[in-house]
């Protein structure tokens, strides 16, 4: 959980941007204030402080290196690969990260990694399955991939100086924990699917929020979980004991759906109006306050990310 | 009395926390019990069919007792069936959690005792092993053979997903906790023989000795036993 709540107040990686963009060389200025916030980095991961302690004097630098994977680093990052030819380059290299990022950050749009965490948070939160987020996975991978590349690159440039290869280990580390939000994005994923695997492949509505590979992983899950069921023991039964989807005269399915009914502790980004709960009772669901309740009741909110599962 | 096996087999499973502990050595399966409840279970469907045909339609909605008969029967039957399932369920369950305990390593799952593993391929002595690798070990043993076609199947159909990944990152390896630091100090725990790492070094790994070596790079071997965190 904590670690969570450090991606949402404690920008991962500060210590990237002054990695690629500033060269001891060229700019002094900043080189002193990259490596300063660099030590504020290194102390944070001991025990992080909140993201206003550095937004004070370096507001714009924070910012600007408040991810590795948004957008803005994009150019971030081709500015970078000129300096290796280039010195001179830097200034037009952050020039460019700045703008982009400001922009950014009015339109109060989140990097990719923040994205992936809050997607991470609402797969783990809610019962039901949600959306794959392929773009944004996608997204993510190819700037992966891309980092990977550039760190390859400086690693094995004569060139880099000492206290630069320390600073490619934190973007290196960076890395690994952007792979595990992934990852654990995914294996979450991949937990609810085999659980409502025959759900999943009986209900074609629910085809739309898997990814092609999902879908096909539930199916194939489906059937191999069924000959695994038929080859122990349905085979040694009466035949009219052998089917899987039978209904048991209480009413209970074998086949196992999503409980919808499951509480959800959600907290309310935006004005979410009222809801109605069980005993005709009405709630107000306003802007900044948390609520237990049914999963059923505020599920468009979630989708809509106007609330947020904690 | 109908179902008393089922019964046995459900409380028992339910009761016992091995099968759904990775830590733990799974619990035998438990064929002589499954084999009664099927017969008892196919007796039953043979009494019910024959005890159906003898009636017929007129004496099924007139004699009451047959029809009492016919549905405690057939609850029993059905009842039976919902156990054993559940049973299966539950130990499917703790397979899976094994295998991704293991990192998804099948071979490393299956091997008969903990020496041999898909990774190394050193058959060196395994010995000093921890209680997982113990429990692991005979995990082959406490399986039927029906479940090691599905831990196959099953790992089979991850190798399929997660290659569409692979490229990037590792599915299976541990999301325990995010990772905190690149490197990692580990200390051999048994000998894994020579390892190629991913930056291509050579490194031999013997009993004993300590390296600070790159996370993802042995990650798998931390997972497996091989070599312990300090």
């Amino acid at each position: 959980m904590s670690f969570f709540d450090d991606d949402e107040n404690d920008p991962l990686s500060p210590p990237n941007r002054p990695n690629y963009g500033v060269r001891p060389s060229s700019s002094r200025e900043g080189s002193v204030s990259g490596s300063s916030s660099f030590l504020d980095r290194l102390r944070s991961t001991v025990s992080p402080p909140p993201a206003h302690q550095y937004s004070e004097n370096e507001n714009d630098r924070s910012r600007a290196s408040a991810s590795i994977f948004d957008e803005g680093s994009t150019s971030g990052r081709i500015g970078a690969s000129s300096n290796l030819d280039d010195d001179d380059d830097d200034d037009h290299g952050m020039g460019s990260v700045f703008g982009n990022e400001e922009e950014e950050e009015d339109e109060e749009d989140m990097n990719d990694v923040k994205k992936l965490g809050r997607a991470l948070m609402r797969e783990r939160g809610i019962p039901d399955l949600g959306g794959w987020k392929g773009e944004l996975i996608d997204g993510v991978f190819d700037k992966l991939e891309q980092q990977q590349k550039m760190v390859n690159t400086l690693r094995s440039d004569p060139q880099t100086s000492e206290e630069e290869h320390f600073k490619l280990m934190l973007v290196q580390t960076e890395m690994e924990r952007v792979k595990y939000l992934v990852r654990s994005y995914v294996r979450t994923r991949l937990h609810k699917i085999e659980r409502f695997a025959h759900h999943i492949t009986l209900t074609p509505e629910m085809h739309h929020l898997l990814s092609g590979a999902e879908l096909s992983h539930a199916r194939r899950y489906t059937d191999l979980l069924h000959t695994h069921f038929q080859h122990s023991a349905l085979d040694s039964l009466p035949e009219w004991l052998r089917k899987m989807d039978d209904t048991y005269g209480d009413g209970l399915s074998m086949v196992s759906k999503p409980n919808r009914n499951t509480p959800v502790l959600i907290y309310c980004r935006k004005d979410c109006g009222e809801i109605t709960l069980e005993g005709g009772e009405r709630a107000a669901l306003a802007r900044g306050t948390t609520h237990l309740v049914k999963y059923r009741l505020v599920d468009r909110w979630i989708n809509l990310g106007w609330a947020e599962v904690l | 009395m109908y179902g008393d096996l089922a019964l046995q087999l459900v409380t028992s499973s339910h009761r016992s926390t091995l099968s759904t502990t990775p830590q733990l050595p799974l619990p035998k399966y438990a064929l002589p019990l499954i084999l009664s409840i099927c017969l008892e279970t196919r007796q039953l469907g043979q009494s019910i069919t024959s005890a159906a045909e003898q009636h017929g339609q007129v004496s099924l909605s007139q004699d009451r007792s047959l029809v009492c008969n016919l549905t405690v029967q057939h609850l029993s039957a059905r009842r039976n069936k919902r156990c054993l399932l559940a049973y299966l369920q539950t130990r499917v369950g703790g397979i899976k959690e094994r295998w991704w305990d293991s990192g998804g390593s099948l071979a490393y799952l299956l091997s008969p005792s903990s020496s041999s593993s898909s990774t190394t391929g050193g058959d060196t002595s395994g010995m000093g092993s921890n209680s997982e690798s113990e429990g692991t070990g005979d995990l082959r043993n406490n399986l039927s053979p029906q479940e090691i076609d599905f831990l196959r199947g099953y790992n089979n159909l991850m190798l399929d997903y997660k290659s569409d990944f692979l490229d990037v990152l590792d599915l299976t390896s541990s999301i325990d906790r995010p990772p905190s630091e690149l490197m990692v100090d580990v200390r051999v725990l048994r000998d894994a023989g020579e390892v190629i790492l991913e930056s291509g070094e050579r490194l031999d790994f013997r009993k004993g000795e300590r390296f600070r070596l790159n996370r993802s790079g042995v990650e798998r071997l931390i997972v497996q036993g091989y070599l312990e965190e300090v």
